[in-house]
């Protein structure tokens, strides 16, 4: 338990700077303003690294999720105008509805066809003409909802065909062009976000560099004598490393459980809300299991910058 | 044992502060170092602690050529000398027993043997009872005498002292010489740069002389002999 506090920062490290049989630093590492920083920032950027990794995750489910939705399915329209703008009576376009939801129905790769009712087409287009809609004096389009079969060979310009021999008016809707432009923004915004992933990665890793490299200027002195009493590059190494190591576990865990906060605040904000285009914000198992990782990635990140710093400086001495 | 032929070095683009080095001492040897302040002896120790490369010249310490050894075969030589700084160089985070333990630790000794020897070497140094004082709080003499410790606590097989009788009196002097006569009798060879003639004139050795980077070799018999024939004449 107190190791634990310890790691976490709570209670201080007895073993930083103090020299005991196992746990010994040459150079007095715990006695150093550059600790702070090293805590903050490696917390900071696991808060982003966080943020912004659910956030490519959610955008990945979402663009899945939204292709699945509406992949094979299709929809066909029955204006209540004909192709030169002249009202038809309802009867016409009941008539031919009934009749292109038979031929649709023999199709062989169609596998339901569902007419709307006059009440659902109500419910479609109310947000746009009010609720109070004259059933008797307004034209209603016929609307026949229909999904294709999966791996389905579809013919759609066949389709088309057969659809505006019955209505010429009629239209057919696949949807693609709308779900190619929302594919492409959401692939474009998980894009944008593996590249935050990145950089923020990047930044971590120059800054801890800086921060290791101001450390040992601070310490060129004690350094020197080290190397003169015949301590290893890895001796030396080994030191800031562990330290480094320390200070980013304490960090990042504050940063971790800050992080989960945020994420179980939005979360909770997407979820309260009756949003249904966009999906519930979930993450499979994998994706869980990087996020729990990033604490233990950052740390070794910034305890393999240590290293490879502490050694870089040290080949400058002969 | 150590072996110069032709060691110059120059700081930077500055002039060459040793120059034309030709040196060999045998394993076991005791020399003295001597020259002004400025001759260049903290430089040449620096060669001999391979704390510097030289800028020109072989030079060759344990019987290896230094320039053709790797980064880890220079370091484990280093562990095999003990170097007195003129300026101490202590760690002041550390206690002087941590000071002292800190070579054998570099050296992956146990805590049982650093713990035994360190005490009773700082004993030895009149240092017992500090081994928990701060570097710091102690006087320039003190701090001398942990850096001397620090020098020979691992029993090197070169030990170099510049300057190490500098803050002393005589007496703690002459028995911290008395200590380098015993690790020189134990087989260490030993170079100590001082200008106390006086201190030097006690002891039966040869003595190095750099003027201006050069070197010359001076026994000590013939030293005396240059003094009487100049009282004679
Ligand atoms: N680190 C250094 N950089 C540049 N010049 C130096 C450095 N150390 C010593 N010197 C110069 O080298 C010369 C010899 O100095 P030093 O070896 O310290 O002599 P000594 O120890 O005999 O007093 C002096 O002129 C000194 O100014
Ligand atoms: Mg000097």
């Amino acid at each position: 338990m107190d190791k634990i506090l310890r790691l976490l920062g709570l209670k201080k490290d007895r073993f930083l700077g103090i020299a005991t049989a196992k746990r010994r630093y040459d150079l007095p590492l715990d006695r150093n303003a550059g600790n702070k920083f090293v805590k903050i920032l490696v917390g900071l950027m696991t808060v982003l690294l966080m943020l912004s990794l659910s956030g490519a995750f959610a955008l990945s489910g979402l663009a899945e999720r939204w292709s699945s939705g509406l992949e094979g399915k299709a929809s066909v329209e029955i204006p209540a105008k004909d192709i030169n703008g002249i009202l038809l009576p309802q009867e016409d376009i009941k008539t031919a509805t009934q009749k292109i939801a038979l031929m649709l129905e023999d199709d062989k790769t169609i596998e339901t066809v569902t007419v709307l009712s006059e009440a659902e087409i109500i419910a479609l287009i109310s947000p746009w003409l009010g609720d109070d809609i004259d059933t008797q004096t307004t034209p209603f389009p016929g609307i026949i909802s229909l999904t294709f079969y999966k791996q389905a060979d579809i013919n759609k310009a066949a389709l088309i065909t057969n659809i505006q021999h019955i209505a010429p008016q009629a239209r057919l809707d696949t949807h693609e062009s709308w779900l190619n432009d929302v594919l492409r923004l959401t692939n474009s915004l998980r894009f944008a976000a593996y590249v935050i992933v990145l950089v923020i990665g990047l930044t971590t890793i120059v800054a801890i560099a800086g921060a290791v490299r101001a450390r040992l200027s601070a310490y060129k002195e004690d350094l020197e004598l080290l190397h003169l009493m015949g301590a290893q590059d890895n001796y030396i190494a080994r030191q800031l490393q562990r330290h480094t190591m320390i200070l980013a576990l304490q960090g990042s865990f504050l940063g971790f459980v800050f992080g989960l906060i945020l994420l179980g605040i939005m979360a909770w904000l997407l979820s309260s809300k009756d949003l249904t285009l966009i999906p519930e914000f979930t993450l499979d198992g994998g994706q869980k299991i990087i996020l729990f990782l990033i604490p233990i990635i950052i740390s070794v990140m910034a305890m393999g910058t240590a290293r490879l710093t502490v050694l870089r400086t040290l080949k400058q001495l002969p | 044992m150590i072996k110069f032929e032709h060691v110059g070095l120059r700081y930077g683009i500055g002039p060459e502060v040793l120059s034309d080095i030709n040196l060999t001492l045998e394993p076991g040897a005791f020399r003295f170092l001597s020259g002004a302040s400025g001759a260049g002896k903290t430089s040449l120790m620096s060669l001999l602690y391979l704390g510097r490369k030289p800028t020109r010249g072989l030079m060759t310490i344990f019987g290896k050529n230094v320039g053709q050894q790797s980064r880890k075969q220079l370091s484990l030589m280093r562990q095999n000398i003990g170097v007195v700084f003129q300026d101490y160089r202590l760690l002041n985070h550390m206690s002087a027993f941590d000071n002292v333990a800190l070579p054998l630790r570099i050296q992956g000794q146990s805590e049982v043997e650093i713990k035994k020897n360190v005490e009773e070497l700082l004993d030895w140094v009149d240092l017992g009872e500090y081994k928990n004082a701060l570097p710091s709080t102690l006087s320039g003499g003190q701090q001398q005498r942990i850096s001397i410790a620090r020098a020979v606590i691992t029993r090197p097989r070169l030990l170099l002292a510049d300057e190490p009788t500098g803050n002393l009196d005589d007496n703690i002097g002459f028995r911290l010489m008395t200590l380098f006569d015993q690790l020189h009798k134990m087989g260490t060879t030993v170079i100590i740069a001082s200008h106390n003639v006086a201190l030097m004139d006690k002891f039966d050795h040869d003595r190095l002389i750099l003027d201006k980077g050069k070197l010359s070799v001076h026994q000590p018999t013939s030293w005396i002999a240059e003094k009487m024939s100049g009282i004679f004449h």
